[in-house]
């Protein structure tokens, strides 16, 4: 749906038959749907608190589409990092869809499905390791793609999400992604080799969850508090939360943002990049600046 | 998790007030100054329901000159807010269902499709009177 803007342009027609208005009520008809379309530019574009752009900018594409039965759908289009998400074409998709119901004053939910793509990116790992040969074994390919049941809830203000991963793994967190990376890049082999000796495993029941309170300060000016918190399924090592802090303020039809970002995680080599001949960190705490236009 | 936790307390313990500061149903009348300061509304009774109407508009007189739009007409104040009814933006020239109520001496005007969770809510200010130039010829 469009942000409410009240003074905006309006037809001649339109105005003609607004100032045919009676001072009596009239009936009108409303809207039965919304398409609300989003373009957003930021200094880097994280999910989850962890970026995607490998800590350069990055734009987004959203289109939102809501139903008065409650039904809405999430089409999103936003640039990655190739260096991240291997062999792929740099940009992902996000789809979604689901119910939303009750009252925003106060307790209000939503269910529904979404699913991550990130088209053509895919990356080969051992899943396996031969300690008596101390070679890496059982070589085979993933693929960063996600799909997820969604719940939410809120009350007011406070919006909270949870997510449980369906899909194989949660953006290729698997054996080999997890061990094959610690054992690729931690100085010392015996985690990944713990994490070998669990077996050959997925991420298929991840957990994610979300917390976030907007504070007005002005009309026009929001406080962000956010805070999430991320299980990953077989792979504690792999678990990592984020919390952020920020400001948004309309001003000249454009929606302008400041966030603090800070991401904690457990094993940091599992969010590093190889970037040329260096290692990039993707969890780096970060203030972020975007903007953003509905049309 | 400890910090996850703090920040939980913290956005419920500040969810409470939400309830707090609801008005009566002429509390709503008046003027109201949009929130990005380009516009005034004025909500007025118009039978048994309540309306708004564009009474100031910065771009009065131009091509982009809103003076005189109906904005809002809500037909019943129920729990703490003026329902039943629609509000208009002229920038997508489409109706939403609306609510309109006031919290905290701000009006609160929600648009929204079928169910009042599909929605987006424009915050305005109270003003006691519309501004002298441009001024709208209605």
């Amino acid at each position: 749906m469009h942000m409410f803007r009240l003074p905006a342009v309006a037809s001649g027609v339109l105005l003609a038959s607004a100032f045919t208005t009676s001072s009596m009520a009239e009936e009108r008809e409303t809207a039965s749907f919304a398409v609300d379309t989003e373009v957003k530019i930021s200094s880097d574009q994280r999910t989850h608190g962890i970026s995607d752009s490998l800590k350069r900018p990055g734009a987004k594409l959203s289109v939102n589409v809501a139903h008065e039965s409650g039904l809405v759908a999430l089409i999103e289009f936003s640039s990655v990092s190739k260096k991240q998400f291997l062999g792929g074409d740099g940009y992902g998709v996000t789809l979604g869809g689901g119910y939303r119901f009750g009252d925003p004053e106060a307790w209000h939910f939503g269910a529904g499905l979404a699913a991550e793509i990130f088209p053509g990116a895919k990356f080969d790992a051992p899943h396996g390791f031969d300690l008596e040969s101390g070679t890496p074994t059982n070589v085979r390919t993933t693929r960063y793609n996600s799909s997820f049941a969604v719940a939410e809830f809120g009350y007011g203000a406070l919006e909270g999400r949870l997510l449980n991963v369906l899909s194989k793994t949660y953006r290729g967190a698997d054996t080999g992604g997890v061990c094959g990376t610690m054992l690729a890049l931690m100085p010392d082999p015996g985690r990944a080799l713990d994490c070998y000796g669990r077996g050959d495993k997925n991420s298929r029941g991840s957990w994610l969850v979300e917390l976030g309170y907007k504070i007005p300060l002005t009309p026009v000016t929001t406080l962000n508090l956010h805070a999430g918190s991320q299980k990953i399924k077989n792979f504690k090592e792999a678990n990592f939360s984020d919390y952020s802090i920020g400001l948004t303020h309309k001003w000249s039809g454009f929606i302008w943002s400041v966030d603090w970002i800070k991401t904690h995680t457990k094993v940091r080599e599992l969010y590093v990049v190889q970037d040329g001949t260096k290692l990039k960190a993707t969890d780096s705490s970060a203030l972020v600046f975007s903007v953003a236009r509905k049309f | 998790m400890k910090l996850m936790s703090a920040v939980i307390a913290f956005a419920v313990a500040l969810a409470v007030p939400l309830c707090a500061g609801a008005g009566t149903p002429d509390e709503a009348k008046g003027l109201w100054l949009s929130a990005d300061k380009g516009a005034v509304i004025e909500f007025k009774s118009c039978g048994e329901a309540i309306c708004g109407r564009i009474v100031w508009d910065k771009d009065a007189g131009t091509p982009a000159d809103t003076c005189g739009v109906q904005v809002a007409q809500l037909e019943r104040y129920d729990n703490g807010a003026w329902r039943q009814g629609w509000v208009y933006d002229p920038r997508d020239k489409k109706n939403y269902k609306g609510v309109v109520r006031v919290k905290d001496g701000d009006l609160f005007i929600r648009a929204f499709i079928g169910v009042e969770v599909l929605g987006e809510t424009e915050q305005l200010k109270r003003v006691d009177s519309v501004p002298a130039m441009p001024s709208c010829r209605l």
